[in-house]
């Protein structure tokens, strides 16, 4: 396994509740994990606290056996940190604006003490091509750039420490719909020749399904159900899950009346379709029903009640 | 920059600058008279006069019969330089402070900010006052005082600056890597939080240039017979009816630079907001 994440918590400074309540999962090397869930449901906190940057409160991360982060012991390790990079959303703001795109590129190097002058010059010359940009366009500066191709950047950026783990943070949702495919299909073959995991945070399945093997889906902080991607969308388990399918592939769902819950209990009963007395007063755990599969809920969506889909 | 120059109000305010920095630099070699020279044949006399050796006083002449001109000129020299000492001052150890602040956040910022509060709770010329009090009424201590006092405002700009930019993403990308706190402040963070400070370098000159000749004309900065600004104006001032171009002269200086830092600070303002669209 090359990273378990097991009941991680995160709570920032003066929060009321914990932004991630215990979130649990594994990226085998090479493995394409998509993470998706509505906006406030914690995946872009899972990325950060991944990169030690968010206060870890619980829980650990492994990679490659060795614990690195848990409540107690701050990310400290030079070595992960170049072995996990990130992509960020916003490419109009992921890079300095004052460097040139070469400067930019080769920070990470410098920092991991890494650059070699001109041989670290060539291979980020080499990057630029490879992600399908001018190896010239080096001397220029982030503003000059298109967005697609500022993201092309951010890629060539974090491939240049030759990572084992990417993580992509929503990398296409700021992109025009023509460009994001380019991006897509750039994230895939990288993955696929580099042998390169990727964590892939998204809120749109129709993108998740091009890209990834794996879907976790989260909500409220809490991972509610995983499994292959093919399954959880054409057979969602749990009725969040449900909704999200029907609002990204368009099959309208019966509405539900909103009501008010007392907080304990499982955190989608408001909007649940499937909603029971129990539903109000026990949190589901997160269980293996098939192979493969979890879930967390009290009712789970069986084939006998599956709507539309 | 260019943005700058071509508002109406920034070009006025640049092309005064220009002026008043001719001035100081190359206006001692324009008069034939000396900024010292005392002449008690030639007191009192009027601007445009000439005096009998047929030496023309673009200015008149003071009580002591001492050029007027000749002595802003070379006021305008003192001006600038208590500007430049007071706003450096202000910048050297205010920016530093208000990053740190702004940066590390939490104790170290409220203990910081604390004490910037205590320093703007005086009024800023009563501050300057006890300053000079303290450490002596001189030019020096004049520019040291109003420097202290301008430190607050770099402070503060600074602070909130850094508060923005910390959280950009490409800062957030670097701090990904394991940058260092040095290199996260003084590369990624400062460089893009110069342009707010430049505006109130150029505003705070203003201020610093009135301040400075505030306290020399309250007697407590530039000692007579020093051709500082407000020393002369302060001097002046017992015989006002007699010669009121003697008073006239250095307050038309004072407002004129003032007004000239203020005008080219807006507009670099106006030119620095991207809102402004132009």
């Amino acid at each position: 396994m090359l990273l378990q994440v097991d009941d991680l918590r995160v709570r920032y400074d003066g929060a009321d509740e914990e932004t991630l309540k215990g979130v649990s999962l594994q990226i085998k090397a090479g493995e394409r994990l998509a993470l998706v869930g509505e906006s406030g449901s914690g995946k872009s906190t899972l990325a950060r606290a991944l990169l030690g940057l968010c206060p870890v409160v619980g829980g650990e991360v492994r990679f490659q056996g060795e614990l690195l982060l848990s409540a107690k012991q701050p990310l400290r390790n030079q070595g992960y940190r170049r072995a996990v990079q990130m992509i960020f959303q916003d490419p109009y703001n992921s890079l300095h604006p004052r460097l040139s795109v070469e400067k930019n590129l080769l920070e990470p190097l410098k920092i991991h003490q890494l650059y070699q002058g001109e041989k670290s010059v060539e291979k980020a010359r080499a990057l630029l091509a490879r992600v399908g940009l001018d190896p010239e366009a080096g001397s220029r500066y982030p503003h000059e750039f298109s967005g697609g191709q500022l993201q092309r950047i951010g890629i060539a950026r974090a491939l240049l420490t030759e990572p084992q783990i990417l993580l992509a943070d929503e990398p296409v949702s700021a992109l025009d719909v023509s460009v994001q495919a380019q991006v897509l299909n750039l994230l895939a073959e990288l993955s696929s020749e580099r042998r390169l995991a990727l964590l892939f945070i998204s809120h749109d399945l129709a993108v998740v399904r091009q890209l990834c093997g794996r879907v976790a889906v989260m909500y409220r902080g809490r991972l509610v159900e995983s499994g292959a991607v093919d399954d959880v969308c054409f057979e969602p388990a749990h009725p969040y899950t449900e909704t999200l399918v029907e609002a990204t592939l368009g099959h309208p769902l019966k509405k539900v009346a909103r009501k008010e819950s007392a907080g304990q209990g499982c955190p989608f009963v408001p909007r649940c379709r499937k909603r029971e007395e129990r539903c109000w007063q026990e949190l589901p755990p997160l269980l293996e029903n098939t192979a493969g599969r979890v879930c967390a809920c009290h009712f789970p969506i069986g084939t006998s009640d599956r709507q539309n889909v | 920059m260019r943005k700058t120059l071509t508002t109406p109000s920034g070009l006025t305010g640049a092309v005064l600058l220009a002026l008043l920095l001719f001035l100081a630099v190359f206006g001692p070699l324009l008069t034939p008279f000396d900024f010292n020279d005392q002449n008690l044949d030639r007191q009192f006399l009027a601007p445009l006069s000439r005096f009998q050796d047929g030496a023309l006083h673009l200015l008149g002449t003071d009580n002591l019969g001492r050029d007027v001109f000749t002595r802003l000129v070379v006021g305008a020299r003192i001006s600038f330089l208590v500007g430049v000492v007071a706003v450096g001052l202000a910048f050297v150890v205010g920016v530093p402070l208000g990053a740190v602040a702004g940066y590390f956040g939490k104790r170290v910022d409220s203990f910081i900010m604390r004490g910037m509060d205590v320093l703007l709770a005086f009024p800023s010329i009563l501050l300057a006052i006890a300053v000079v009090a303290i450490f002596g009424a001189n030019l020096r201590n004049a520019m040291i005082a109003v420097g202290v006092v301008t430190i607050p405002v770099f402070c503060r700009i600074t602070r909130a600056s850094v508060l923005t930019v910390r959280e950009r993403e490409y800062v957030t990308a670097a701090r990904a890597q394991g940058a260092s706190h040095g290199r996260l402040l003084f590369l990624y963070i400062l460089p893009n939080c110069l342009e707010p400070l430049l505006v109130q370098a150029s505003l705070s000159m203003g201020t610093s240039v009135l301040d400075a000749a505030g306290l020399s004309f309250l007697g407590l900065g530039a000692k007579p017979p020093t051709p500082e600004w407000g020393t002369m104006l302060g001097d002046a001032f017992l015989y006002y009816q007699r010669a009121p171009w003697c008073v006239a002269a250095p307050g038309a200086m004072i407002f004129l630079m003032v007004l000239a830092f203020n005008l080219f600070g807006d507009s670099l303002q106006d030119a620095f907001d991207p809102r402004s669209g132009k």
